[in-house]
């Protein structure tokens, strides 16, 4: 793998004040993602993972610690260089923009040439197999094509960095089995950092090459990080493959019982 | 044929015919169970009305005229308030300043009905077009303003971070997805607005007009001719339908992408 870094966590903590109470989610995660990598952010519900996403992502602020990106930029707000996928179906598309324009948008809001959006967009509506549905408006579409527009649409911008924060959770199994392969085939094509949210253990490691276990909230930090060496496509039935999925759900499950004992206190 | 018939009008021919007859049928009971068994003063049948509306049509050759008068006050004021009320509401919606600076007055003034100030805006205005128009574009701006606001209120989250991520700045935010998305609120809105507006030049036209179907429905007391009262009233009824069907294909063909969620009905 290449080692030049394509952004750090530098000892984020995030606090949120609901009901006059400050509630601690993130207590001090310092991360580094290299380039090009497939990094997965898994943990229990409620663990902050998706406010990991959102602090990269720079829709809110830390309250104490940095996110620097590869040019040494310091994150403040959101920006084109990092894409986010919602897990959010219908949400987050446009309703009244086709797929085509969907996928348009982030190149129209730079103002780029009519004929080179054009050739962008086409690019990716063939990558994501949509080419035939380009016309459809998004309530049109199944679950499935709707997070393939989202994936195109935040593609065709060409961000630094991929953020994905669980979008094939709202699918149905056989659906995401076939999202999960693509998602793959196109992060090898487009060599994308990409970081995955998920609480789903088999797709972690079905997808990503490492993988960050995260604590239960309150006060969630890093728990354990696992390399997964394995070859891609991976299969699911492999000793490998299930030995290192044993391990992890051993994590999980002790920190899934250490809040149900909070809960119960 | 009737596949377009039902984009375009949003019914389909089948529960159509059933319209038609349950009209038909509650002519005839009219016209022979319940006219006849009371007076033409107190409940003219409709081969009365008919003949009303001709005397009206053919011999004083008013009724086109007052038509057209009341209808022209009523899509004027509904025109000019919506240019007013759709980017304060949006304003509103969008800013917490002005949001502020507007609010006492939006929601003290938009609980004193028009036909309160009816007086007050002939003293102002004039008794001529002006009075009743500005009283038209005072009864349907609060209601489209809030609705917009309401609507900008209801942007999901998604698509606001979505949009900012792809780089959208502030402007291209508000023009690229504040208002396409606030659509269907504005459209709701105007919808309601017609009919109060229909309301207030109704009563404005009977306190303080010489034409107009407001002024017809009180003045044919004067004559004894309840007929052609009940002219007025049928118009009414028959003029709002007509632009209320425009409005519903205005929102199955042009504005279709914008309003998909609302249009049913």
């Amino acid at each position: 793998m290449e080692q030049e870094v394509a952004l750090e966590i530098r000892n984020i903590s995030k606090n949120f004040v609901a009901d006059k109470k400050q509630e601690e989610v993130l207590d001090n995660i310092s991360l580094t993602i290299y380039r090009g990598e497939f990094f997965i952010i898994l943990g229990p519900s409620g663990c902050g993972k998706t406010t990991i996403l959102k602090l990269i992502a720079g829709f809110i602020d830390p309250t104490a610690g940095k996110i620097v990106m590869a040019n040494g930029q310091e994150v403040r707000g959101p920006g084109r260089d990092r894409g986010m996928v919602f897990q959010a179906l219908g949400e987050s598309l446009f309703p009244w923009r086709n797929v085509h324009r969907n996928i348009e948008f982030g190149l129209s809001m730079a103002k780029l040439p009519k004929l080179q959006r054009q050739r962008i967009v086409e690019e990716y509506l063939v990558k994501v197999g949509l080419r035939k549905h380009e016309k459809k408006y998004p309530p049109e579409l199944s679950g499935g094509m709707q997070q393939r527009v989202q994936i195109a649409r935040v593609l065709a911008n060409n961000p630094e960095v991929l953020l994905l924060d669980e979008p094939f959770a709202a699918l149905d199994a056989q659906t995401r089995k076939i999202m999960q392969r693509e998602l793959v085939t196109l992060w090898r094509d487009e060599r994308k950092t990409v970081i995955f949210v998920t609480h789903d253990i088999r797709e972690a490691i079905s997808l990503g090459q490492r993988v960050v276990v995260m604590t239960a909230g309150p006060r969630s930090c890093i728990k354990e990080l696992y390399e997964v060496k394995l070859p891609y496509p991976r299969d699911e039935t492999t000793s490998e493959f299930i030995l290192l999925l044993k391990r992890i759900e051993q994590d999980i499950e002790k920190e899934v019982k250490k809040l149900l004992e909070q809960q119960l206190l | 044929m009737r596949k377009k018939f039902r984009r375009v009008w949003g019914n389909n021919l089948k529960y159509m015919y059933l319209s038609i007859i349950s009209v038909v049928a509650a002519i005839f009971l009219w016209q022979f169970v319940l006219a006849p068994m009371f007076s033409t003063y107190f409940l003219p049948s409709p081969l009365a009305i008919l003949k009303g509306a001709g005397e009206l049509l053919f011999k004083k050759r008013t009724l086109l005229e007052y038509c057209f008068v009341s209808l022209r006050r009523i899509l004027i004021g509904w025109v000019i308030g919506s240019i007013f009320a759709i980017p304060i509401g949006l304003l509103i919606g969008s800013f917490k300043i002005i949001k502020s600076i507007a609010d006492p007055f939006v929601h003290f003034l938009s609980f004193v009905p028009a036909i309160a100030l009816i007086t007050v805006f002939m003293i102002w205005f004039g008794v001529g077009e002006m009075a009743k128009i500005m009283l038209i574009i005072y009864a349907t701006g609060f209601i489209i303003m809030i609705n917009t606001a309401t609507g900008v209120g209801a942007i999901e989250e998604e698509k606001i971070s979505a949009a900012k991520s792809l780089g959208a700045n502030r402007l291209q935010l508000f023009f690229h997805v504040t208002v396409p998305a606030t659509v269907p609120y504005i459209y709701v809105g105007m919808r309601l607005a017609m009919r109060s507006s229909f309301l207030v030049i109704i009563a404005t036209e009977m306190l303080a007009a010489s034409s107009g179907l407001g002024y017809l429905i009180w003045n044919s007391r004067l004559f004894f001719k309840t007929e052609w009262m009940y002219v007025g009233i049928l118009m009414l009824g028959f003029l709002g339908f007509i632009t209320d069907r425009l409005w519903r294909m205005a929102g199955n063909t042009v504005l279709k992408r914008y309003v998909r969620e609302v249009r049913r009905y």
